[in-house]
């Protein structure tokens, strides 16, 4: 039989689809050599991280930074600080280990891509992290995506908390003491110019935004047939569902560049995108003045630009949007009323061209303010690949 | 209590005991007759402590997944097997029965990156209760359960009078008997509360009478003379003069030790917490244990439940669904996945967090609140009983260098050799300060600290184990620290099973977590639990 069911109808049958949908995942954890078992006891199934133990995800880690830190841990120039005392605890558990085993568990690491991004815990200002980031782009790139040839690790996808740590670690000397360590020294210099714990939270919470949105991540009254509906979703499109299909509804009469309703069959996958917000259009102004932020246009088109950074990095494009919603701050030259005009502009752009004709449904609103101080546009979108 | 006024109205008229349940039956049948005698306590049989029995299943069998070997989960499987549940236990470790350990010669102690084996010599009294050591006698399921299963059991002694004190900041370092401490503290405390009496701090609230009862009361509490004066005691031990001579005060009038200076006194810390801490309701005599390790509990279950336990089982993934518990675990380089009508978890919370799990955030909120304590044991094989020539047979000796505690056995008096526990210490720096030395270093450590109470110490250590529970595989921590906030919040909350079908248990969702006690009362709690899940299903059925 043919399933064409719109996504709320299909949370709600998902209920009686649970138990097979648990058997079909089971073939995606990792069976770990059961000489590596014993890593999963804190770094938790599949490696993925347990802030309970202060164990960092490992999943998603490129296999020469994993080989390179675990030799780190044996040879003691990590994890033998006395501030180092999380540190501490590893280096027991590289002694023993030979090249060849340490190979082997980088492999075994490198192989597991973790379902879905670790959940956020830090805020911070995002655009003031930004700023910072600048300096830390360099090396680890502009998404946060690693270096191999500068010894640059991929931060996105890690855990914000442990990021946090490792930048207190090198800003007190806890991490990078070594003589050999020599990334480690470029990243104690690198890190002067935290100047604080609020930098180094601003600096965390951009990195996150590297991120798409953890998928499981549900609020408390959630009820357990809600849980199961991530599952079924990643599971159905593991088994590559032929039925996957998204039907856009044209607005009618209207030429307007947004669809009317967007439906998606079972069997496609929606990514949700966090809420993203324009970088300054000029860092030489004054913060967050009119200046430094640019007008609602300008800032449209920087969130957009930044947007489309991000997608890539997922192998998506804005064909994919499938729902946005804008939201903007008001502005003086319009008696505080939003320009809605400058950000259509931007909009069109990016929407209903030739290359690009695909419409989301779309909502926008004016909002009383953003995270920072001057900043207009805040926009997010839900994709299904 | 106030009485009622005595109706014309039958119905309102108090009723006996006969009357209500033969009421109950009417209206519920036998079952509900024998659940209400339950609650009235009328049932003959049922032994004080034991638990409130699981009924046996009516209609198809159902089946309880327990994850984690520990206690609460071995005290489940074999109530459950008795009502006719099919019940499988899976733990991730090598061996079943949590941190209920007893290290005899040629066992692992799976330490993180420290995996060592124990070297003891092979004889039934060289053996180190490495978790739980002690049975209060007022526990009344872990007694309940000692009688049920035949573990024998023999008294232990927590305080004796005749081991050390000793602290550095005070006597100079030396080491002062127990009972010296303890009479000299009283007695100068005692003093001082008499002189201060005297001087009319009752003002006129007391009668003469009283106020005399109670100075004569601090006189015998510290044993001072007529005047109210502290001038030794014989409770702080007779001055010996030698082991060769006959025991002070027998031949002759003993010698009371020369009071020690009370500025000393209060300089050591022992009064702080040390000193009361035998008085303590876990602490207080009478104590027990298992006659030939603590780990005989663990035995005794083992050997009575059929289901299967499976070590080397490392759970991966619990999917809590409407209709069951799937459960993937790791076994034997496969994948493994059971689903099960319900599931019974005793995993240490700050490690379940880490597997994959469909639990709400709520749930994780509250597992995540609960802290991790840490706890630091070391076991040493004596070449020789030296302590019993020091008349100390079982006890403990204090200290405040960071091994905190030496344990003499409470058994095997005067046989060959012994295990002496060299430090326990639940101060989570000092934990961790050893936890991070080699084990030379640990031993060394141990010794060093270990010779400041017994001067040849140092001559007798053959060997060692040493067990810090917050790096011990699939342990991770020890003791649950809950917070007043956690438990205000969290504490009711967990005991409910998630979508009525995950227990989460252990002495982790107690009160009292470290005490098996507190392990079998949170079983206890989720039995009950079920209980109340499955009399619904099969009344809606």
């Amino acid at each position: 039989m043919r399933t064409r069911l719109s996504i709320a109808v299909a949370l709600g049958l998902l209920s009686t689809l649970l138990a097979p949908v648990a058997a079909a995942r089971t073939t995606e954890l990792t069976v770990v050599p059961e000489p590596y078992l014993v890593c999963t006891t804190c770094h938790g199934t599949d490696f993925r991280g347990n802030r309970a133990v202060d164990a960092p995800r490992l999943a998603g880690l490129s296999e020469w930074y994993v080989a390179h830190q675990m030799r780190a841990f044996r040879a003691g120039w990590r994890g033998t600080h006395p501030e180092d005392l999380i540190g501490m605890e590893m280096h027991p558990q590289a002694q023993h280990l030979s090249d060849e085993q340490i190979d082997e568990v980088a492999a075994l690491i490198a192989g597991i891509a973790p379902p879905s991004a670790p959940e956020a815990t830090i805020q911070g200002d995002r655009a003031a992290g930004e700023q910072l980031y600048t300096a830390c782009a360099a090396c680890h790139g502009a998404a946060g995506e690693g270096n191999e040839a500068l010894n640059a690790p991929a931060l996105v996808g890690q855990n914000d908390w442990y990021l946090a740590h490792q930048l207190a670690k090198y800003r007190s000397g806890a991490r990078g003491f070594a003589a050999e360590d020599q990334s480690g020294a470029t990243m104690r210099a690198a890190t002067a110019v935290l100047t604080s714990e609020a930098d180094t939270s601003n600096v965390v919470a951009y990195i996150n935004t590297f991120a798409a949105a953890p998928a499981a991540t549900t609020d408390g009254e959630t009820s357990m047939k809600k849980l199961a509906a991530v599952p079924l979703l990643v599971a159905a499109t593991a088994a590559g569902s032929a039925d996957a299909e998204v039907k856009r509804y044209a607005l009618p009469g209207s030429d307007f560049p947004i669809a009317q309703a967007v439906e998606i069959t079972a069997g496609t996958t929606l990514v949700y995108h966090s809420g993203m917000t324009p970088r300054p259009a000029n860092p030489e102004a004054k913060r967050y003045s009119a200046e430094f932020w640019g007008d609602t246009e300008a800032q449209t088109l920087s969130v957009f630009a930044r947007l489309e950074e991000s997608l890539k990095t997922k192998g998506l494009d804005f064909s994919n949007v499938v729902k946005m919603q804008v939201f903007l701050v008001g502005v003086p030259e319009l008696s505080g009323a939003m320009d809605f005009q400058g950000m259509m502009r931007a909009y069109r752009k990016y929407f209903g061209t030739e290359e690009q004709p695909n419409l989301p449904a779309r909502s926008a609103f004016q909002v009383a303010g953003l995270a920072a101080p001057g900043m207009l546009v805040e926009i997010e979108v839900v994709l299904a690949r | 209590m106030m009485r009622s006024k005595p109706s014309h109205d039958p119905a309102s008229r108090p009723i006996s005991r006969r009357t209500l349940l033969e009421r109950a039956g009417a209206v519920g049948g036998s079952a509900a007759v024998y659940q209400l005698a339950l609650a009235l306590g009328l049932t003959p049989g049922r032994a004080a402590g034991a638990p409130v029995p699981v009924q046996p299943l009516a209609g198809a069998a159902k089946h309880v997944v327990l994850l984690g070997g520990g206690l609460s989960s071995l005290m489940s499987a074999y109530e459950l097997e008795k009502a006719g549940y099919r019940c499988t236990i899976l733990e991730a470790s090598h061996r079943i029965g949590g941190r209920n350990l007893t290290l005899r010669s040629g066992d692992l102690v799976d330490e993180m990156g420290n995996p060592q084996t124990c070297t003891f010599d092979d004889a039934p009294h060289l053996y180190f209760n490495a978790g739980p050591a002690r049975i209060p006698a007022h526990h009344h399921y872990l007694v309940h359960y000692c009688r049920e299963l035949g573990v024998a059991l023999e008294p232990f002694t927590n305080v004796n009078y005749n081991a050390w004190v000793h602290d550095t900041e005070a006597f100079s370092g030396q080491a002062v008997r127990l009972r010296r401490f303890m009479a000299d503290a009283r007695g100068f405390m005692s003093e001082l509360t008499t002189k201060a009496m005297n001087a009319d701090v009752f003002d006129a609230d007391v009668s003469a009478d009283d106020l005399e009862r109670v100075i004569a009361f601090i006189n015998r509490y510290g044993d001072l003379d007529r005047d109210g004066v502290y001038r030794g005691s014989r409770r702080a031990g007779y001055q010996q003069p030698g082991i060769g001579a006959p025991t002070a005060g027998m031949l002759e009038p003993g010698v009371k030790e020369t009071p020690l200076e009370f500025q000393q006194i209060l300089k050591s810390s022992f009064w702080r917490f040390k000193m009361h801490f035998g008085e303590g309701e876990d602490q207080a005599a009478p104590l027990m244990q298992p006659v030939g390790g603590m780990d005989r509990i663990v035995d005794g279950f083992v050997e009575r439940i059929s289901s299967p336990m499976l070590t080397h089982a490392q759970v991966k993934r619990i999917t809590v669904g409407e209709k069951d518990v799937a459960v993937v675990y790791q076994h034997q380089g496969e994948h493994h996945e059971l689903k099960a009508d319900y599931c019974f978890n005793c995993i240490p919370k700050h490690l379940l967090l880490g597997l994959e799990t469909n639990f709400p955030r709520r749930y994780r909120e509250a597992l995540s609140a609960i802290g991790r304590g840490k706890l630091y044991k070391i076991g040493i094989q004596m070449s020789e009983r030296f302590w019993e020539d020091e008349n100390i047979y079982g006890g403990i000796s204090w200290t405040n260098q960071p091994v905190e505690q030496l344990w003499y056995p409470s058994h095997g008096a005067h046989s060959n050799k012994g295990v002496v526990l060299g430090a326990y210490t639940f101060n989570p720096r000092n934990a961790e300060m050893f936890a991070r030395l080699s084990l030379e270093d640990r031993f060394e450590a141990a010794l060093a600290q270990g010779e400041q109470l017994h001067p040849n110490y140092r001559k007798y250590a053959e060997s060692f184990v040493s067990i810090p529970w917050h790096r011990m595989n699939h342990h991770m921590g020890c003791t649950a620290r809950w917070t007043p906030e956690a438990r205000e919040q969290h504490f009711k909350y967990l005991q409910q099973p998630l979508a009525e079908r995950h227990f989460f248990m252990g002495d982790q969702l107690s009160y009292h977590p470290g005490w098996q006690e507190g392990a079998f009362s949170s079983a206890h709690n989720a039995l009950n639990e079920l209980q109340l899940r499955v009399n619904a299903e099969q009344a809606n059925a």
